[in-house]
C-alpha cells in the first residue's frame, strides 16, 4: 500500500489519543489493517445539532471492553451507565494483593495476605508491543515496565524415554544442544548432497556459514557442546576459564522433546519485549474508572434481564438486594457469551444459538508468596518462566521487587485438562500439588519459605465462568469467521455485543479494546447519522 | 442450609459446602432449609443420600429425562460412541479403561449442568436423581461401575471430614481431580432398562433440584 504524506497526515488528523497512535501505526503498515471503517474517537461536538445528542448507553460489564466503550463514548458526551456485578473494575483483569477476598463457585473463600506492595495478576499479565493496550496505558498515564516473557536461566523439565527424562535443564542449555544438533544435521544433509535439488553451491556455502554460527559448530560442521550451555562454575579472572557443561547426546536431545516450547517466544503476541503496568494490570482499569467517573459505574449490579423495547433497551439488575431497571437508547453487552444466555432476553433464537458456540476455557493461576527470593539467590533467575509437561505447565517468576526480601511466584498457569487437574480442588490441595510438582523441578527449596498463597480458577469464578472462550469450529484465539461469530458482530436492534471473544485476539485486552472500538464506531455512526 | 466446615490447615480459608448437610439434625433446626440430605452416619464420602427432606415452601425444579448429545462425528450415527462428548474426550478417544457408559454418563451430566445453569441452579442444588441404563452392545448387564465413575466426576466428591475434594478415577487411570467439585449427595436410583428412546443411548437421567434460599 503506497502511503502518501497527504494520506498519512489526514489519518493523523481524524484520530486522537489512543486512536492517533494506533492509527499511525496502521498507516505505516506496522499494525494489521482492517477492512472496516477505521476507529475515530467520537468527539465532543459530533452530536451537536443531531436529535440524538446525549444519547444514553447502558453498558453491561466493567471489564476491558465495557470500560473502553464507556470511556470513548464519554469523549462525545454520551450518557453512559456501566453495570458491573463485581465490586471492582477490570473483569478478568484481576490483580490479587493484600486484602483481596473472593468466594469461588466451589464455595471456598480465600483472603490474600501478601506483604504490602506484592501482587500477582490472576488474569491478563503481559502486553505485546503491537497491542493498543499500550496506547491506552500512555493515554491514561499508566506507567509500564518490562515483563520477562523469556529467560535463558529458567528451566525446562519433561518426561521422556531418555536419560534426560525428569531432569531440570536450563533453557540456554536445551537451546544450545537443540540448535547445535539441528544445525549439524542440516549441514550434514546439505554437504552430502541431499538438498542439491533445492540448493546451489553458493546457497550451500551461505547456509553452512549460517549454521556454523547458529549452532556453534566446529570447523568440520559438528556440534561438540558450546559455552552457550552455561557453566558449572562461572568463568572469572586470570586462569579461571570456567567449567563448561557437557552436551546431551544427539538422539537423547531430540527424543526428550527439550525444544517443545522454544517456539512460544516466536509467537507474534509473545515475543520480547513484553510490557506490563507497574503495580498490577488492574491499574489500567482504575484509570479508566477515574476518567469515566465512578458515579457512572454501578458496582455490585448483577444484570438479570436485557430486552429491546420500543425505541430503546431495558436492563434489569439487582444491586444491594434491590431489583432495579435502567432504560437507555442503546446497550453494549460485554458479558461473557457463556453467561448471556442466562439473562431474560428477547434475543432471537439464532443469536442465542450463536452464543452457545462460545465454549469457555479452563484456566487459572496460583500465586505463592515466598519470604526468600531463592530463584535469584540460588538459581540466578530474574523473571521469565520455567516450562514443564507436569500439570502446573509453568512457573512464572516475578518481574518486580528484584533483590527484595520476598516475592510472589506464579506456581502454575495452565489451561484445559492440565488446569482441570486443579480446578475442582480446594486451595490447600492446589498448593500441595503445585509445590510437589515445583519441587521436582527446582528442588526442595520450592517447598520452603512459603509465607502465603492465593489461587483462582476462571471456570469457577463468579461472573466469568471461563478464562476466555473458544469458538466451535475455530481455534482458541480466533481468526475464523464462523457463522456464530459473524452473527454476534451485528447488533440486535439496539443491543451490541463487544468483548475479546468477538476479536482476533481472544484472551487479550487488545481484543476487547478493538471490539469495543468497532462497536463505538458503529453506534456513533448510527446516532450521528 | 450452608454448612460451614473449617479447613484445618489455615485460618484464612473456609469452605462452604452446599447441597447437603453433614449431620442429619439439620432438618430439625428451627429455620428450615429448602432441602437437606439425610446421610449415613460415620461416612466421610457417602455416594448418595438415604433420603432428602424438602421444605413445604421450597421451589422444586424437575428436568426432563436427558440423554447424551451426539457430539462425536468420528463414530457412526446412532452408535453408542457417537455420544462421547468431544469436549471431555478430544477426538472421541477414551482413555485407558474408560467405558462408553462412563463417557455417556459424563456427557449426560454435563447436559444436566447446562440445563440447571440456564435456570440459575447448579449441580449443588440436585436433591434426587433417576438413572436409566441400557447395557452396552455385546454385554448382558448395565455398566453400573462405569456410570458410578461418571457420577463421581460431578457429584459426591467432597470429604465431609476434611473438606478436601476427593480424587476420583477416570477409567483405570490414577484418581485425579474430578471435573466438578460438588458436595451434593442426592437420593438416587439406577436401573437397567430394555431400551432407551434414542438409538445409541446407554444413559438417560432426570434430576430434581431445589432452589437455594437466596435465589
Amino acid at each position: 500500500m503506497a502511503v502518501t504524506r497527504r494520506s498519512f497526515m489526514q489519518s493523523l488528523g481524524v484520530t486522537g489519543g489512543a486512536g492517533l497512535a494506533y492509527g499511525a501505526l496502521s498507516t505505516l503498515g506496522l499494525a494489521p489493517a482492517t477492512a472496516q471503517v477505521p476507529f475515530r474517537s467520537p468527539a465532543r461536538g459530533d452530536l451537536l445539532g443531531t436529535s440524538a445528542a446525549g444519547a444514553s448507553v447502558a453498558i453491561l460489564g466493567g471489564g476491558p471492553a465495557g470500560l473502553c466503550a464507556a470511556y470513548e463514548l464519554r469523549k462525545a458526551g454520551y450518557d453512559v451507565t456501566v453495570l458491573e456485578a463485581r465490586k471492582r473494575p477490570g473483569g478478568r483483569v484481576w490483580s490479587v494483593r493484600n486484602g483481596t477476598t473472593e468466594t469461588d463457585l466451589n464455595g471456598e473463600t480465600q483472603t490474600c495476605t501478601f506483604a504490602e506492595g506484592h501482587y500477582f495478576n490472576l488474569g491478563a499479565t503481559r502486553i505485546p508491543q503491537g497491542h493498543i493496550t499500550l496506547d491506552y496505558c500512555r493515554e491514561l498515564g499508566v506507567e509500564v515496565q518490562p515483563f520477562g516473557n523469556q529467560n535463558a536461566n529458567t528451566l525446562v523439565n519433561y518426561q521422556s524415554a531418555t536419560p534426560i527424562s525428569g531432569q531440570s535443564v536450563q533453557y540456554r542449555a536445551a537451546k544450545a544442544d537443540m540448535y547445535g544438533y539441528l544445525s549439524e544435521l542440516l549441514q550434514k544433509a546439505a554437504s552430502r548432497g541431499a538438498l542439491d535439488d533445492v540448493l546451489t553451491g553458493a546457497d550451500k556455502e551461505a547456509l553452512a556459514s549460517f549454521l556454523r554460527d547458529f549452532g556453534d559448530l566446529s570447523s568440520d560442521g559438528r556440534y561438540l557442546g558450546s559455552p552457550r550451555r552455561g557453566y558449572d562454575s562461572e568463568p572469572g579472572a586470570g586462569l579461571n576459564f570456567g567449567d563448561q557443561r557437557k552436551p546431551f547426546a544427539l538422539s537423547d536431545t531430540i527424543r526428550s522433546g527439550l525444544g517443545r516450547n522454544f517456539s512460544f517466544e516466536f509467537g507474534y503476541d509473545q515475543a520480547m519485549m513484553m510490557m506490563t503496568p507497574v503495580g498490577g494490570m488492574d491499574r489500567i482499569y482504575t484509570a479508566f474508572q477515574r476518567e469515566i467517573g465512578t458515579e457512572r459505574i454501578r458496582f455490585g449490579a448483577e444484570v438479570s434481564a436485557m430486552r429491546n423495547t420500543q425505541g430503546g433497551v431495558r436492563v434489569e439488575y439487582t444491586q444491594d438486594g434491590a431489583k432495579q431497571a435502567i432504560d437507555a437508547d442503546y446497550c453494549i453487552c460485554t458479558l461473557p457469551p457463556n453467561l448471556v444466555g442466562r439473562l431474560a432476553t428477547n434475543l432471537p433464537a439464532g443469536v442465542l444459538t450463536a452464543l452457545k458456540a462460545a465454549i469457555p476455557v479452563s484456566s487459572g493461576k496460583l500465586g505463592i508468596e515466598y519470604s526468600r527470593r531463592w530463584w535469584e539467590l540460588e538459581d540466578r533467575i530474574y523473571g521469565g518462566a520455567t516450562n514443564t509437561d507436569k500439570d502446573i505447565a509453568q512457573i512464572m517468576f516475578p518481574y518486580d521487587h528484584y533483590h527484595g526480601e520476598r516475592g510472589v511466584v506464579v506456581g502454575y498457569y495452565n489451561t484445559g485438562k492440565r488446569h482441570q487437574a486443579f480446578e475442582s480442588l480446594t486451595h490447600r490441595q492446589r498448593l500441595a500439588k503445585a509445590v510437589e510438582e515445583g519441587s521436582a523441578i527446582h528442588g526442595e527449596k520450592y517447598g520452603r519459605d512459603i509465607a502465603s498463597s492465593f489461587s483462582g480458577s476462571w471456570r469457577r469464578t463468579k461472573y466469568s465462568e471461563g478464562a476466555w472462550v473458544g469458538w466451535s469450529g475455530s481455534d482458541a484465539h480466533g481468526g475464523v469467521a464462523t457463522p456464530e461469530y459473524t452473527t454476534l458482530l451485528a447488533p440486535v436492534e439496539r443491543v451490541y455485543f463487544a468483548g475479546d471473544h468477538l476479536s482476533n485476539a481472544i484472551a487479550w485486552q487488545h481484543g476487547a479494546f478493538t471490539s469495543a472500538r468497532d462497536v463505538v464506531t458503529a453506534l456513533h455512526a448510527r446516532v450521528a447519522a | 442450609m450452608k454448612t460451614l466446615i473449617g479447613v484445618a490447615a489455615t485460618t484464612l480459608v473456609t469452605l462452604t459446602l452446599t447441597g447437603c448437610s453433614a449431620d442429619s439434625d439439620a432438618a430439625q433446626t428451627p429455620k428450615q432449609a429448602p432441602s437437606s440430605s439425610i446421610l449415613e452416619a460415620g461416612q466421610a464420602t457417602p455416594m448418595i443420600a438415604q433420603g432428602v427432606v424438602i421444605a413445604a415452601d421450597a421451589a422444586v425444579y424437575k428436568t426432563s429425562g436427558i440423554g447424551p448429545t451426539a457430539l462425536n462425528k468420528t463414530a457412526p450415527t446412532g452408535s453408542p460412541e457417537s455420544f462421547i462428548d468431544t469436549q471431555q474426550f478430544a477426538g472421541g478417544t477414551l482413555g485407558p479403561g474408560v467405558t462408553v457408559t462412563e463417557a455417556q454418563g459424563m456427557s449426560v451430566l454435563a447436559r444436566i449442568r447446562e440445563n440447571l445453569e440456564a435456570q440459575g441452579l447448579t449441580l449443588d442444588d440436585v436433591v434426587t436423581m433417576r438413572v436409566f441404563l441400557d447395557n452396552a452392545p455385546g454385554t448382558d448387564r448395565a455398566d453400573y461401575a462405569g456410570w458410578n465413575r461418571a457420577y463421581r466426576q460431578f457429584f459426591a466428591n467432597t470429604n465431609l471430614d476434611t473438606g478436601d475434594t476427593e480424587l476420583v478415577p477416570l477409567g483405570t487411570a490414577a484418581p485425579a481431580a474430578p471435573l466438578v467439585r460438588n458436595a451434593a449427595r442426592p437420593t438416587r436410583f439406577a436401573l437397567e432398562v430394555a431400551s432407551l428412546p434414542v438409538a445409541g443411548w446407554l444413559v438417560e437421567v432426570e434430576v430434581d433440584a431445589v432452589f437455594p434460599a437466596d435465589a
